[in-house]
């Protein structure tokens, strides 16, 4: 670390100062507004403002659809990350391989998380159509019963995860493989000299060398996907009824369709509160993790 | 400034008189200082098919060559964001100065929450007495007009196709139960009976309390309570989940487009919709042009007739910055030249609420409506008796939050828990009136 | 020399590979399929892969009948002021933070990285509120300011972790040498942080590109709307939904950004290991 001065300390500051002005003016400020203004019942049209004490807490824990939608936020989260991890890490061992064309399918890996997720939830909601979709002409095809996929329970909540790890896994697959392709070759030569299988090299060698990464990678995405909106509003609207309604869903769902403003930012400060769990916890995973010292 | 001079008491030549001189003396009526200051009008509209859209063009075109000082900018909005639309420029003080073409139950809740500016002064310079009687007394309250009567839209309807009905012989249906009926027999294979909303969708929500009405039921009381768990609620959610399976299966998530669709590509037998069916028809999937015709939406007891209008009204809000404006732009609305051009953008989708408009050859000429003029004399008849869904019947007084209701999804989310979650009727219908409480109390 | 079972097992796994890779593509292929096809092939029974007679029709429909261009030019305008706004920002921050020895600095960090982690709509109300009181509502700078509320956190977060790799000895020696720490940092650290700018700049455009709660709730004007508004509203809110034209506009929205970034990929793939991940 370099010598600090004064004057160092004084230009450090105005080099920052532009990023604390607007974190604090477009995040730090508005957070508080949040939580201010979920003690208050407000109607965006007439703009009245009424203070209510604890009542929109009070509302919400009582509430079946709050619990509701606070399962369906776990079940979402619980099964994308399943998904997006399990199938990461797979095609991750994979694409480590050396095989024709390598490169080309390391990029084509990558489409997935660079398209829009607009253009995600309308390529999927057109191959899932329900007369016209390609993926009913293929469940079809193969003598199975045509399924409504995103408008009947549980499918539609399967869909959801499905496209949604869909378009996250790339993330997991490249960060998994930067990993993987700095695991020393010789543990694994050792391994094969020991005559462990394959299967044992894995969980030997290659999981406790990436468990690491694996565990902050886990915590990352659980942070990103707990508060997802875009897609599953893009995707089912929160429906059927309100079975892909997940907390963030309510949130617009309270403010925007049923005016409820106080309501919905106490759902909101709910949520903020289920993921300072989630950061503790990430904080702490980073800290075990020796590659990444400079987080502290 | 008073606001009954803003706009030229002399309809007639506003309707009558294409040419700009009606108009000037129109625009020689604002105020200097009004005149002076350049104005950006933001007028909100949710009628925005292409052909609506240019017909808009040609309207303000026209007008702002009159009134030079005012710049019109239309804002199309879908019915599925207007509330959230609204909600946002309310909140962040950025309200349209006018909202064309809003629903009934919007206009209406809006009214209720003391948001609207009276527009005595348009309603009475286009002549109070030339618009249908069912719009004077809805818009109308405690003396005073909160909102211009645009023009009506009739989903009261139920859209079949009359090849397929006669390959069956079948009758067009009256009933519900005949409406069942011809929905079973005509469901074969990749065809389906019948193509109704279930989706989470605004034509979910806005078709229920017409439902509810014909089975002889009421959302809300006359003395305001909630009355929403009744007996006719849950033989509606039973129709529903009997209907259920002749629709296509996609129908879960159905929608205005949606449901149209499946009629107009050949999928459904029949469809409940406007006029609308028209002009979609003809435009793609003309081969079945000559087969489609049109009933009053079936009842469920033929004693007890009630079908919708849509209503849709021009509204000023009391926020809004340049309500002078806006009122003169809410009197060239009716402009007989672009009226008629925006009418029949789509053509018997869109039914005029001005009885002069409604019997004049410029209107009646349009092609469509010649080749469908059976088609239009039953819509035209149909919302002849229809009322709209903020207010039942003449005596019933408004249900001022009627928007805030059927915005809220609940209607929607009942009838899915009975049809896709398999809840009993009577339950939901339970769970239905308690949102509906909750909602009211809020 | 490995045997042939071995040799077997290796072609099998590689040919999983690749057809994993071809599903998990498809649906892009689909979308290019579907974009070329004229309507009636669209509901064709078998459906066919690629189109028989390729049509630019639904191209030229998108173009003509919705202001796709105005949405795109919105897009691009949002994305790229706020994308370069961000960059010159963080970037100034992140050095902050790293090489200089600032008091504070670790409560600093804990605020960023809650910043960072901060749920949307937590705070979409407030900020709607806030811009429309700057009278910016409904306007491409009130995009600008929300945005950069997404972003920026983001982009400190990503350039620290880049800045963090820099060997600090690099800055020392420019210093030793007599140069002054601001030009120690922007003829020394400034090229060695240069990849790290491009990733954060990939990363907070494709954000901004693809924003949708914010510009459903702000713009009511359809000429500031934004792509994904623009398509929602016209193309799939509508009266039809025209797939041919709605895959025609989702290919324009997404391939040029695409071929972009199969040319930035390098950058793309350090975003995820060493920013995103480590940091």
């Amino acid at each position: 670390m370099l010598p600090s001065t004064l004057r160092d300390q004084a230009l450090g500051y105005a080099l920052l100062a532009p990023s604390l002005l607007l974190l604090g003016g477009l995040l730090g400020w508005p957070l508080i507004q949040a939580v201010l203004l979920s003690f208050y019942d407000m109607h965006p049209l007439t703009r009245r403002v009424i203070y209510v004490g604890l009542e929109n807490y009070t509302d919400i824990f009582e509430d079946d659809m709050f619990w509701r939608a606070f399962a369906n936020n776990f079940v979402w989260l619980a099964g994308s990350l399943f998904l997006q991890i399990g199938g990461g890490v797979v095609v991750a061992l994979l694409l480590n391989r050396t095989f024709i064309g390598r490169g080309i399918a390391r990029s084509l890996i990558l489409f997935p998380y660079l398209m829009p997720v607009l253009v995600a939830a309308l390529v999927w909601r057109w191959m899932l159509d329900d007369i016209h979709g390609i993926v009913n002409y293929a469940w079809i095809g193969m003598g199975l019963k045509r399924i409504d996929w995103l408008s009947t329970m549980p499918n539609a909540m399967v869909t959801v995860i499905v496209v949604g790890s869909w378009r996250v896994f790339p993330f997991v697959v490249i960060a998994v493989l930067a990993r993987l392709q700095s695991i020393p070759q010789q543990l694994y030569e050792a391994a094969e000299v020991d005559g462990a299988s394959r299967w044992s090299q894995f969980w030997d060698v290659t999981m406790p060398q990436i468990a690491n990464v694996l565990s902050v990678i886990v915590l990352l995405r659980a942070i990103w996907d707990f508060r997802e909106f875009d897609l599953i509003f893009l995707m089912t609207g929160g429906g059927p009824v309100i079975g892909t309604t997940t907390l963030p869903l309510l949130v617009y769902k309270e403010a925007f369709e049923l005016f409820k403003m106080g309501k919905a930012l106490a759902i909101a400060v709910v949520m903020m509160l289920c993921m300072l769990v989630l950061i503790a916890a990430y904080l702490r995973s980073v800290r075990n993790a020796p590659a990444s010292e400079e987080i502290r | 400034m008073p606001a009954k001079d803003i706009v030229s008491p002399d309809r007639r030549s506003l309707l009558k008189a294409a040419g700009a001189a009606a108009a000037l003396s129109l625009a020689g009526r604002i105020p200097e200082a009004e005149a002076q200051a350049p104005v950006t009008l933001r007028a909100m509209t949710l009628q925005r098919a292409p052909l609506q859209m240019k017909a808009y063009e040609a309207m303000v075109k026209g007008f702002e060559a009159v009134n030079r000082n005012i710049k019109v900018e239309v804002l199309p909005v879908s019915q599925t964001d207007l509330w959230p639309k609204l909600a946002a420029a309310y909140a962040g003080g950025d309200v349209p100065d006018l909202v064309m073409q809003i629903t009934s139950e919007n206009a209406v809740s809006l009214h209720g929450q003391g948001l609207l500016q009276p527009v005595d002064d348009v309603v009475r310079a286009l002549g109070e007495a030339d618009f249908e009687p069912a719009a004077q007394n809805l818009f109308k309250d405690k003396g005073s007009y909160f909102a211009v009567p645009a023009s009506n839209n009739c989903v009261s309807l139920l859209w079949y196709r009359k090849d397929l009905l006669g390959e069956a012989g079948l009758a067009p249906p009256q009933t519900w139960e005949q409406l069942v009926n011809v929905a079973r027999r005509l469901t074969k294979g990749d065809k389906y009976g019948a193509s109704m909303p279930y989706g989470k969708t605004a034509m979910t929500n806005s078709i229920t309390w017409t439902l509810v009405y014909q089975a002889g039921g009421r959302i809300i009381a006359p003395d305001n309570s909630v009355v929403f768990n009744s007996d006719a609620t849950v033989a509606v959610l039973e129709f529903l989940k009997e209907m259920h399976p002749f629709m296509p299966p996609g129908v879960n998530r159905y929608d205005f487009s949606d449901v149209l669709n499946a009629y107009v590509q050949g999928t459904s037998a029949t469809c409940m919709y406007t006029g609308r069916a028209i002009v979609n028809v003809n435009n793609e999937n003309p081969s079945i042009a000559d087969h489609i015709s049109c009933v009053p939406f079936p009842l469920r007891s033929l004693d007890r007739p009630w079908w919708s209008g849509a209503f849709e009204s021009l509204i000023v809000p009391k926020a809004a910055k340049n309500a002078a404006a806006a009122k003169l732009f809410a009197a060239w609305n009716f402009k007989l030249d672009t009226y008629v051009e925006f009418i029949n953008a789509t053509p018997g989708h869109q039914i005029p609420m001005l009885k002069s408009v409604l019997a004049s050859p410029d209107y009646l000429s349009h092609p469509l409506l010649v080749k469908y003029r059976k088609e239009l004399d039953v819509t035209i008849d149909t919302l002849s008796k229809a009322h709209a869904t903020a207010k039942p019947d003449d005596k019933s007084p408004l249900i001022v939050k009627a928007g805030e209701i059927q915005n809220s999804g609940i209607f929607a989310e009942t009838i899915q828990r009975v049809v896709i979650e398999g809840e009993a009727p009577r339950r939901a219908a339970a769970w239905g009136q308690d949102r509906i409480a909750r909602l009211m109390r809020g | 020399m490995k045997s042939l079972p071995m040799r077997l097992a290796g072609l099998a796994a590689t040919g999983f590979t690749w057809l994993l890779v071809l599903a998990v593509t498809f649906p892009l292929l689909w979308m290019l399929g579907t974009a070329f096809k004229r309507p009636t092939e669209l509901f064709a029974k078998p459906p066919t892969f690629f189109p028989h007679a390729p049509t630019l029709q639904n191209f030229v429909d998108v173009l003509e009948q919705t202001k796709f261009t105005i949405y795109a030019t919105n897009s691009l305008i949002v994305a790229t002021v706020t994308t370069l706004f961000v960059l010159v920002v963080a970037t100034l921050g992140a050095h902050a933070m790293v090489s200089f020895k600032l008091m504070g600095r670790h409560v600093v960090a804990r605020a960023l990285l809650l910043c960072y982690m901060l749920p949307t709509t937590a705070v979409l109300i407030p900020i709607y509120l806030m811009i429309a009181g700057l009278g910016l509502a409904n306007s491409l700078s009130g995009l600008i300011v929300a945005y950069t509320s997404l972003t920026l956190p983001f982009a400190l977060w990503l350039m620290r972790a880049f800045f963090a790799g820099i060997p600090p000895e690099i800055e020392a020696a420019a210093l030793i040498d007599g140069a002054s720490r601001l030009r120690a940092f922007v003829d020394v650290v400034l090229p060695q942080a240069l990849p790290g700018i491009v990733t954060t700049g990939v990363f907070s455009f494709l954000i901004c590109w693809n924003e949708y709660l914010y510009s459903l709730v702000m713009i009511n004007d359809d000429r500031t709307r934004t792509l994904p508004t623009g398509i929602m509203g016209t193309l799939v809110n509508g009266y039809a939904i025209e797939w041919g034209m709605v895959m025609a506009a989702a290919t324009m929205m997404s391939v040029p950004l695409l071929l972009v970034f199969l040319f930035l990929q390098r950058y793309v793939v350090q975003g995820f290991g060493a920013g995103a991940v480590k940091g």
